[in-house]
């Protein structure tokens, strides 16, 4: 992680990270009180926190794959 | 006997068979035993940490706690996949180099060098200890449960039954047998679990999925929302039920596993992996289940009796020998998962208080031996415990270990990327945390209507923090051995200095 804050795509990677964390800690607590049903079975809950794993994903995908700074050993 | 329990026997048999093959290739070292001679690759990391995390908690304690309480509680499961994922890449290349660059087999045993305190590595292993019981307790728990919905027999016999497979495959194959194991385990699992809730959707649910979650939102649309059916799910307790999740990256059991990887590059294939295929595929199911299909099937289930929700959708509806499978799989996810914290068990057991006490160089094979006496000890404890019960088996985990858990993260994150943590700041921290978590779950009051995972972990980090800056840092010597050092090995521009 240290070395991540070196270079510009970890610093944006951790942005991501850290924005993810936050959602999950107080954006989705809110977004659990609606009773909508995504797709017609999806809990509203559930979606949300879906959608920011994917997001996630997608980006860890991107930066583990094109700028992770160890070594592979 | 019938074709069911014959069935489980047979299981149990080649379980067995599994384990002893297992002694016969180990290396017969400490490495070996207990790390798997930190050889485990990409593919066998997936499935053995993934079912070290799916457990029979996913298959019972999970569904059954959200059939209760509702939708919300999916918080926990799911912020706990983001957790671990970037554990694996945020922290865990600085343990897979320090377990290389030092020789560390226990994940506490950095916690002694990098604090300069023999004290606070026992400290912190019984702590961990202590938090362990209870969550191989919602194994044996889930077992038993499985057992009656299933045969009729008495709940102590599917303990008993889980208890015997446990010992056979962690006490005489050791790490490298437990994650071959989970590779086998973890597809029965996904097989059965997957496979009995296409089943049920397609030949069971009148109108399938969509079907039944109109008729529920027409007859119980607080399940899919805060509060939920109980009134449990405020805003305070969601954002406590996050934390917990996203503080489950501590899990001493998981912790360890990123000393057990080839390479480093076996970490980031994990993460991604689990992220993805993990928390937005196959935790779907487990999700399905407990929203709908369980609801939508069995009315009027309460307390720990929700907790067999799926095991009785699968015993009324499917035929009997898919149940059979189905059961399997769940004995399956628990041993997967028991293997390992046993596993962490016997090495914190030998490794960070026997042999310390000893004060004696000690061989390989009696640290074996030490390891093994310390998973029958962990194995008796979690079996009383499983026997007395004494609340529904979601909050085993959610309440009681995980939090428990939590506990050690402030130290261990520190350890590693605040070179000013110091260890009376850590036995600060730790102590403090600990202390408000047991009282919690006594006195509400002291909670403040926040979950007791938040409140132990406020204190905790104060603690940890304030005492750190006011008393003396650790030798410069030490910085320099797990900072500066580890990072040019992460590099590439250090050789390795002992690891075996």
């Amino acid at each position: 992680m240290r070395e991540m804050l070196g270079h510009g795509p970890g610093r944006f990677f951790l942005a991501v990270v850290i924005t993810a964390i936050l959602l999950f800690l107080f954006a989705v607590p809110r977004l659990a009180f609606s009773k909508t049903l995504f797709f017609g079975f999806m809990p509203a809950v559930w979606f949300w926190q879906a959608l920011i794993l994917v997001v996630c994903g997608g980006v860890c995908f991107w930066y583990l794959y094109r700028e992770w700074p160890y070594r592979n050993m | 006997m019938t074709g069911g329990t014959t069935a489980l026997l047979l299981f149990g048999i080649a379980v067995v068979l599994i384990g002893v093959y297992g002694a016969r290739v180990s290396r017969k070292t400490a490495v070996d035993y207990m790390l798997a001679g930190r050889q485990i690759g990409a593919v066998v990391m997936f499935f053995y940490v993934a079912f070290v995390i799916y457990s029979a908690w996913t298959f019972y304690g999970y569904p059954g706690f959200t059939y209760l309480s509702g939708a919300p509680y999916s918080i926990f499961p799911l912020a706990a996949h983001l957790s671990f994922a970037l554990f694996f890449v945020l922290v865990g290349p600085r343990l897979w180099a320090m377990s290389r660059m030092y020789g560390y087999i226990s994940p506490v045993e950095f916690v002694e060098q990098r604090y300069e305190s023999p004290f606070l590595r026992l400290l912190t292993a019984l702590v961990l200890l202590v938090f362990i019981v209870p969550y191989v307790g919602v194994q044996v728990v889930g077992v038993g449960a499985g057992f009656h919905a299933l045969t009729g027999l008495p709940y102590l016999a599917g303990a008993v039954y889980l208890a015997v497979l446990l010992l056979a495959v962690v006490f005489l194959g050791g790490m490298r047998t437990v994650a071959w194991v989970n590779v086998l385990l973890g597809s029965i699992f996904i097989a059965a679990f997957a496979g009995a809730l296409i089943w049920v959707v397609a030949a069971v649910l009148p109108g399938g999925l969509l079907g039944a979650a109109q008729r529920l939102e027409a007859s119980s649309p607080a399940i899919f929302g805060a509060p939920g059916p109980m009134g449990l799910w405020t805003y305070k307790a969601m954002v406590g039920l996050s934390i917990a999740g996203l503080t489950a990256c501590a899990w001493p059991h998981v912790v360890v596993t990123t000393m057990t990887a080839r390479t480093v590059g076996v970490l980031r294939s994990f993460a991604l992996a689990f992220l993805l295929l993990g928390g937005v595929l196959f935790y779907a199911v487990p999700n399905l289940w407990g929203m709908i299909v369980g609801p939508a099937l069995i009315t009027g289930l309460k307390g720990k009796a929700a907790d067999a929700v799926v095991q009785l959708v699968v015993t009324k509806f499917l035929p009997a020998w898919f149940a059979v499978f189905v059961l399997m799989a769940v004995i399956a996810a628990a041993l997967s998962t028991v293997g390992t914290q046993l596993m962490v068990s016997g090495i914190f057991i030998s490794r960070d208080l026997l042999t310390k006490w000893l004060r004696r160089q000690v061989t390989d094979m009696e640290m074996i031996t030490y390891t093994r006496i310390g998973l029958i000890v962990v194995v008796i404890l979690s079996f009383l415990l499983a026997w007395k019960r004494p609340t529904e088996m979601g909050r085993f985990l959610s309440d009681i270990a995980s939090p428990g858990f939590t506990q050690w993260l402030p130290l261990l994150l520190g350890g590693l990327f605040w070179r000013r943590a110091t260890k009376y700041g850590a036995i600060a921290g730790l102590s403090g945390g600990v202390l408000v978590l047991v009282l919690a779950m006594k006195y509400k009051a002291i909670t403040f209507g926040f979950q007791p995972v938040l409140v132990a972990l406020a204190v905790n980090l104060f603690l940890y923090v304030m005492v750190s800056l006011l008393t003396r840092p650790v030798a410069p010597a030490t910085v320099e051995m797990f900072f500066s050092r580890v990072d040019k090995y992460l590099a590439g521009r250090e050789g390795v200095a002992c690891s075996e």
